[in-house]
């Protein structure tokens, strides 16, 4: 009799422990699965979010070139309207590419030398990039305008090059930009200011109300075009 | 009774988690369908801008070639040169195509960190490109200009506000010699290719980036012209 007891004992053991194992199992495989599609769902909400902003500013884009064309058309044979919009276009490209002195509110960023570490063209670079994730509208590095062709890099142990001219520490860049926004985005936990100073570099911010950025060197060196064939519209 | 409760319990989870499940996954499809519906106006707005653009480029062609006014002849050419300046023209050339891709596996003695492809790897591969004289430059057709930001954001890289996942593919115009020189005896190519990134480096006499597509005003929205 005893041994039917201790069977029946045991066998109710056994299937307890498959339960709770089964149990656990199955939780812990239901919390992934949720764990999971929540992260898709917000990723798929941020995807969204960003397509509706490019949108709105595809909109803003194809509004502008309609009511561009209207004017165009309204000024059909009148020529002085025809100069003054091209004047007004023309002005605005030059300032895109950085043809023209600008000014506006922003920030300046001063990196110094260390008895220790120098400022190597990495450093710049993550500085200079976290600016045009930043929204910056116009870039300079000691007073060198930073156009989309504009290399920056170590020539010798203490230079750094940017638009083929050499400069020494300290450099201080100048961006057209909202001085919070790019604040932010410096100092975020492990970020490029952290990075910085890590290698105790020498950082300095300020924002400025007035902020003047030169205009690219026009001798030709450092925009150039001579092996670019514009492509026309089809 | 023990067993009773205990697959009561069981039966009811499963139940919950199924109903939970199918909540989520509408709400997926939900995002997914507005999300493709996004994609739509996107390709019909850069459609229409391309028309928009197309329309203006004739008309200016139309209403100034005809004429005989040298000032306005000028005018017009001032403004192609300034855009090409600018990046907002197709521009076509000889030069190289680079190509970036992630490790093909996970080796054991790497550190998964150091096999995927970063911003800043990006960024020193175009300064590179730069630094040996490219004209133009376009990652995966968005046109390089200079407030062109290539920054993480999570598994994907953000550039011109638009986010691309790998492979990456380069493009610049240049002296082919000089560009294919300059980035394939690179530092930081020799790293990537230390860690098992994928990177194919091949010169091209005819390469065709695009002109910048977003929007202009964000560019000089807060900028003033500096008189002197």
């Amino acid at each position: 009799m005893k041994i039917y007891r201790n069977i029946a004992i045991t066998l109710v053991c056994v299937l307890l422990g498959i339960m709770l194992a089964w149990q656990y199992a199955s939780i812990s495989n239901n919390q992934k699965i949720a764990s999971y599609e929540n992260k898709r769902t917000d990723d798929l909400k941020n995807e969204l979010l960003v397509e509706k902003k490019k949108n709105d500013d595809l909109r803003k884009r194809n509004d502008e070139l309609e009511k561009e064309n209207r004017e165009y058309e309204e000024a059909r044979g009148d020529d002085t309207k025809t100069v003054e919009n091209l004047k007004k276009e023309l002005e605005r490209v030059r300032i895109i590419a950085g043809l023209v002195d600008v000014k506006g509110k922003g920030i300046i960023i001063t990196i110094d030398n260390n008895d220790v570490a120098s400022v190597d063209d990495t450093d710049i670079l993550n500085v200079l990039n976290e600016l045009r994730a930043s929204d910056a509208q116009a870039i300079s590095l000691n007073d060198e305008r930073i156009v989309a062709t504009s290399e920056v890099r170590v020539a010798g142990t203490k230079y750094i090059m940017v638009n083929g001219r050499q400069m020494l520490a300290p450099f201080v860049i100048k961006a057209i930009a909202e001085p919070e926004k790019v604040e932010r985005a410096l100092k975020m936990i492990g970020g490029v200011l952290e990075k910085l100073e890590a290698y105790q570099l020498k950082v300095e911010l300020k924002s400025a109300d007035n902020i003047v950025i030169p205009k690219v060197r026009d001798d030709g060196t450092v925009i150039r075009t001579d092996l670019l064939t514009p492509v026309t519209s089809k | 009774m023990f067993l009773g409760v205990l697959i009561s319990l069981q039966f009811r989870t499963t139940l919950s988690a199924n109903r939970q499940k199918t909540y989520s996954e509408l709400n997926i499809e939900k995002l997914k369908a507005q999300l493709s519906e996004e994609i739509n106006i996107e390709n019909s707005l850069k459609k229409s801008i391309d028309e928009n653009e197309a329309k203006k480029e004739a008309y200016l062609k139309m209403n100034i070639e005809s004429k005989n006014d040298e000032y306005l002849k000028q005018l017009k050419k001032s403004l192609d040169d300034a855009k090409l300046k600018a990046g907002l023209t197709d521009v076509k050339g000889s030069g190289v195509v680079v190509k970036l891709d992630d490790a093909p596996a996970r080796t054991a003695n790497l550190d998964p960190w150091d096999i995927i492809i970063h911003d800043i790897d990006v960024v020193k591969v175009l300064n590179k490109l730069k630094a040996a004289g490219a004209q133009a430059i376009s990652i995966n057709g968005e046109r390089i200009i200079s407030t062109s930001e290539q920054i993480c954001a999570g598994p994907t890289i953000r550039i011109n506000k638009n986010r691309y996942a790998v492979p990456y593919e380069i493009k610049a115009i240049g002296d082919p010699n000089t560009l294919y020189e300059g980035i394939s005896k690179s530092e930081i190519v020799a790293i990537l290719q230390e860690f098992k990134i994928r990177v194919e480096i091949t010169k091209s006499d005819n390469i065709i980036i695009p002109k910048f597509k977003g929007n202009l005003d964000n560019l000089v929205s807060a900028l003033e012209v500096e008189k002197k």
